[in-house]
């Protein structure tokens, strides 16, 4: 059973965040789907190589030429906010 | 029949054979737009002036007879999944409402390049996740065969548009079933290539090492022609496979004779609405009538696929999606005190519950301490369900299963249940996860009149064999003829 | 009690390519804001990364100089976070399945302390084991003042995001802060040779974090170790590791526990401060990266990379010293920078006198540069105009003393000391005859010290040097001078 903290700190995690209204059906079908995938647990899988490509591949290259950049007024024309041609965000505190 | 009613492949012979200009074309899909989207709901965006000019610009190129293809002048609509210069491209999220990509995706460049006119950009599920296209921000799409059904999803827009009349042909994406499912559920053809066949560059990712373009039309022609032009190596997508690409018009007619096809036990079980079963049964009749050997094989991890999925997804989801942040573009909360609450309510705000649903899912299965429980053991799972088709397709060609377990569902029928929901995938989701073809073709309709699908999954790059047996069929039935009589007034 | 530090280094070299590491923008330092940003490397939606093949290359490069093992088929792996400079919310990085591991660097230490010392005295060697090598991609910067309505902002210029970088994790084996500072300076000097990356801390393509910790001496066990950021200098390095060595011993003294965590340089006022952090453990959810395919490097092509290796700063020491007898310090000091050992090469190329030209260099040139503070790089005295000037000295055409006032005024302007002798007629007077006529000149003027001279005052000699010198401005080449002088007086 996830509890309901382990699952804000998922939430902190994903930076997403959720009200106390929904916290409470959240957690129940977190729950539900973190049972379901739990099946897999059953399966044997020693000595398995693990699949991330289900087709074989060989590594693409590409050679170190330049290409053309994006004009910086055009991004900032639609970036959320900015300044001088930089992104502004809210002050990072280290 | 109408301009709008004709099959891809037929308006194609017209505007070749000159019967009928790309404006002509164009200006009856708009107008058909203009009486039954309010009823369907199945585009985002709208592009009438710009397609106008590609049309205009399209008759050009079929008067000049310069650089014409088959789908010069051809309307055809776009899933906004998929990044369109200058175009907004939503993913169906409100985080994405205000975006316009600086760039086009190589897919969107190639039909472009090849002529065809874009109608717009199609509703879906937001970032492609559901199977109802009840998760969209912009609103639920209805299906033309039933307003009150949903037309399955992600691709639901796509696979709506196609149905109603709407354009002649249709982008969509697949990452568990999201093209198969809604082509099933709207009675037309749809197609989901081997993984790396189609460029991902400019689709907007849901799942990397399960997502693939593909074409949706209402007969299996029409998907030809589309994919000819989709697919090919592209640099931009690491993951593409350059691999030389068939002409898949070519031997189309060539039939089924002597085919070997699998029919996998584990595909006809409990859960399975049985007017489903018994359309695909009759199909596998078909099939064997028109000369192909039927054989048993056994899948035995099937019932494995819908939790391996469920961990992959959206686990690679939680990352490809942690980019949504309101920093470069898209949607930014305002009024956040510092960075951790802009970042927090962004995306609270942002996505809808379903993505918030499985961003979650993700970092979970991702989490230290959980990596190899779950992320690394879905990975291995997959090894075990590549190989169970590996083995499979050494006794067989190709294997036919039902694409969907039920007919569309009721809008609203699911929404409550996501695991309910996610079962709606189980036979699609296999094939993404072994990377392999797999095209959904109509075969036949439930009492009420909703339509059903039946899948074939081919081996990696068998694209061509899954069009000639898929055409065969369609070449032997009259399903794909029908057209959805709610509109037809 | 005696507290031994120990002391470990993650050093981030950002590599020479052309473009970065995963789409075509340039890397070039300086640029305007976001002026080097394409939808790749901003992260846009649908983009995707594609391998730098040169990145990969220089990467085999360092694991090779360094002697590391290179793996046939390594892994980029996403580091998922959250910070305004990373663009996707992950950094594409390598984890379990890094390029390279193993391989080692050995210092010069004057202390051959264990455990794996060679040699005493000068030219002994410590060597430093690496853990491993592993290609990444570069976060974009952030600005936190200078920019007006900046109260309450932080700005985000995504010029370096993307940018390739190595990162070389060493083992925990170093023991001071001075063995810190050779091992990193020995770093750069290879990767400078290995012409991969520039070197250059201030700008922030060589990075430096530390891990510290401290531990009685003879202890086995290692202590908690505390990692130490933001230094961008040598010295900042070599001072924020002393500075931490000596809070960890206190904290002990005073019966404190070391808490692991990460501590930030602070230039002035010289100490470590903790970062304060309210969030959450990181915890970086890595998984392979399903945009990429994994990083195969057959035998070929590390063979290939090998072959094409330039001669390592080790190697030409040791050549410098033994073909070129050069003092084991003098070649050390050439070779500590290759645009140094650049230069010093090219000049005997031109003239071979190594000693020579080894002494202009250490003792003229780079005293005016240090001065100055410039590179070598920007010297305006190059290679040929010191051989040009040598090759003067050599022939007797310039003295010592003369070639002192020339080279600096070579130094300064970048003319050769040819031309400038010439124009200030400053050419020294080596004709006999006329070293002779003035010779004659100044002992007529003082036949009373001539005869002083003769009677024995042989300290006089240097009397009618100096006085045949400032007749001849200091012109007169001084080896013939004294024969032709010893020979006038002894007549």
């Amino acid at each position: 059973m996830i509890t309901r903290k382990e699952i804000e700190q998922i939430a902190m995690l994903a930076r997403l965040e959720f009200s106390d209204s929904e916290m409470g059906r959240f957690t129940e079908q977190f729950n539900r789907m973190v049972e379901f995938v739990g099946k897999l647990q059953t399966v044997e899988t020693q000595g398995v190589e693990p699949t991330s490509h289900a087709v074989p591949l060989k590594t693409p290259y590409r050679e170190d030429k330049t290409g053309p950049c994006l004009n910086p007024q055009e991004v900032m024309n639609v970036a959320p906010d900015a300044v001088q041609n930089f992104f502004r965000v809210p002050k990072v505190i280290e | 029949m109408t301009l709008h009613e004709l099959s891809l492949n037929q308006a194609s012979e017209l505007l070749q054979k000159r019967e009928v200009s790309s404006v002509e074309l164009t200006q009856a899909i708009l107008d058909r737009i203009e009486k039954v989207e309010s009823k369907i709901h199945a585009y985002i965006t709208l592009t009438r002036e710009s397609a106008m000019e590609e049309a205009r610009a399209a008759d050009l190129r079929l008067q000049k007879g310069d650089r014409v293809t088959p789908l010069t002048g051809v309307p055809i609509a776009v899933k906004d999944i998929f990044c369109t210069r200058g175009v907004l491209t939503t993913c169906g999220s409100k985080i994405l409402e205000n975006f316009k990509p600086p760039y086009d995706a190589t897919v969107v460049a190639r039909l472009k390049e090849a002529g065809s006119v874009t109608l717009g950009k199609t509703n879906m599920d937001e970032f492609a996740m559901g199977s109802s296209n009840e998760t969209s921000h912009y609103g639920i799409v209805h299906n033309p065969w039933d307003l009150e059904k949903i037309p399955g999803g992600s691709s639901g827009g796509s696979a709506a548009a196609v149905a109603a009349g709407q354009c002649f042909g249709a982008l969509g994406t697949d990452t568990g079933g999201s093209i198969r499912q809604p082509a099933s559920l709207c009675g037309i053809v749809g197609i989901k290539p081997t993984y790396g066949r189609v460029s991902r560059y400019g689709m907007i990712a849901f799942a990397s090492s399960l997502d693939q373009g593909g074409p949706l039309g209402r007969e299996v022609q029409d998907c030809a022609l589309m994919l000819q032009v989709m697919v090919g190596h592209d640099p931009k997508d690491s993951t593409s496979v350059p691999m030389p690409v068939p002409n898949y018009l070519e031997h189309i007619q060539k039939g089924v004779k002597s085919l070997r096809v699998g029919v996998p036990q584990e595909y006809f079980v409990e859960g399975i609405n049985p007017e489903v079963e018994k359309a695909v049964r009759k199909a596998i009749q078909t099939l064997k009538e028109l000369g192909a050997e039927i054989i048993e094989v056994s899948l035995p991890h099937t019932s494995y696929a819908t939790a391996v999925y469920y961990i992959i997804a959206p686990s690679e989801a939680s990352s490809n999606l942690a980019r949504y942040d309101g920093v470069e573009y898209g949607f930014r909360s305002s009024g956040a005190k510092n960075l951790l609450e802009m970042y927090r309510k962004t995306r609270s705000l942002g996505f809808g519950e379903e993505v918030k649903r499985r961003i979650m899912i993700g970092t979970y299965a991702l989490s230290s301490g959980y990596y190899d429980a779950y992320y690394r053991k879905a990975q291995q799972v997959r090894t075990l369900i590549r190989r169970d088709f590996d083995r499979a397709f050494e006794k067989c060609d190709l294997i036919v299963t039902p694409t969907s377990p039920t007919p569309a569902f009721g809008i609203g029928e699911k929404a409550s249940d996501p695991i309910q929901m996610y079962l709606s995938d189980i036979f699609t989701i296999s094939c993404n996860l072994a990377g392999l073809p797999g095209i959904s073709v109509p075969c036949g309709f439930n009492t009420q009149g909703l339509p059903l699908g039946l899948q074939l999954l081919g081996r990696p790059f068998d694209e061509e064999r899954l069009f000639q047996v898929a055409h065969a069929f369609e070449q032997v039935t009259d399903w794909h003829k029908k057209r959805p009589e709610i509109l037809s007034s | 009690m005696n507290y031994e530090p120990v002391i470990g280094l993650e050093v981030h070299a950002q590599l020479k390519t052309e473009t970065k590491a995963f789409c075509s923008c340039p890397t070039r330092f300086g640029a305007q804001p976001n002026t080097q940003i394409c939808p790749v490397c901003l992260g846009l939606p649908g983009t995707l990364p594609v391998l730098n093949r040169r990145m990969v290359e220089f990467a085999i490069r360092t694991a090779l100089a360094f002697h590391g093992e290179i793996s046939k088929d390594s892994v980029f792996a996403r580091k998922n976070y959250f910070y305004p400079d990373l663009p996707k919310g992950y950094q594409i990085s390598q984890y379990d399945r890094p390029l390279a591991v193993g391989g080692y660097l050995d210092i010069e230490t004057k202390v051959p302390s264990p455990p794996r010392g060679e040699g005493q005295g000068e030219g002994a060697t410590r060597r430093i084991r690496l853990v491993r090598i592993h290609m990444e991609e570069d976060a974009g910067k952030l600005i936190h003042e200078g920019i007006p309505g900046s109260e309450g902002s932080s700005f985000v210029d995504y010029n370096r995001a993307g940018v390739p970088l190595i990162e070389i994790v060493s083992e925990p084996d170093l023991r001071s802060p001075e063995e810190a500072g050779s091992y990193l300076r020995l770093l750069r000097s290879v990767v400078q040779y290995l012409d991969v990356c520039d070197g250059n801390m201030e700008e922030g393509s060589l990075r430096c974090d530390a891990n510290v910790s401290v531990r009685p001496e003879g202890s086995e066990k290692y202590g908690t170790k505390v990692e130490v950021k933001n230094m961008n200098s040598f010295k900042s390095v070599e001072a924020a590791i002393q500075y931490e060595i000596d809070r960890q011993i206190q904290a002990i003294a005073a019966g404190e526990r070391i808490v692991q965590e990460t501590r930030l340089w602070d230039a002035d006022p010289q100490k470590t401060f903790s970062m304060r952090s309210k969030e959450e453990a990181h915890d970086y959810r890595y998984f392979p990266e399903p945009d990429l395919i994994p990083v195969m490097v057959d035998a070929a092509w590390i063979e290939k990379v090998q072959g094409g290796l330039p001669e390592l700063p080790d190697a030409k020491r040791r050549r410098f010293v033994e073909a070129l007898e050069l003092s084991h310090y003098d070649a050390s000091v050439l070779v500590s920078s290759k645009s140094i050992a650049d230069f010093f090469e090219k000049t005997i190329a031109i003239y071979n006198k190594p000693k020579m030209a080894s002494n202009w260099i250490l003792s003229e040139l780079l005293r005016y540069l240090h001065e100055e503070g410039r590179g070598i790089e920007q010297s305006r005295v190059t290679p040929q105009l010191l051989a040009e000037m040598l090759r003067m000295i050599g022939d007797g055409a310039l003295s010592g003393k003369m070639a002192k006032e020339i080279f600096k005024e070579v130094y300064q302007t970048g003319a050769s000391a040819v031309s400038i002798v010439e124009k200030k007629g400053l050419k020294q007077v080596t004709d006999e005859s006329a070293i002779a006529q003035v010779i004659d000149q100044v002992l007529a003027k003082h036949p009373d010290k001539v005869q002083d001279y003769k009677a024995g005052k042989e300290k006089l000699f240097g009397f009618f040097v100096g006085e045949v010198m400032k007749a001849t401005r200091g012109q007169a080449n001084p080896q013939k001078l004294n024969t032709l002088l010893k020979t006038k007086l002894s007549s």
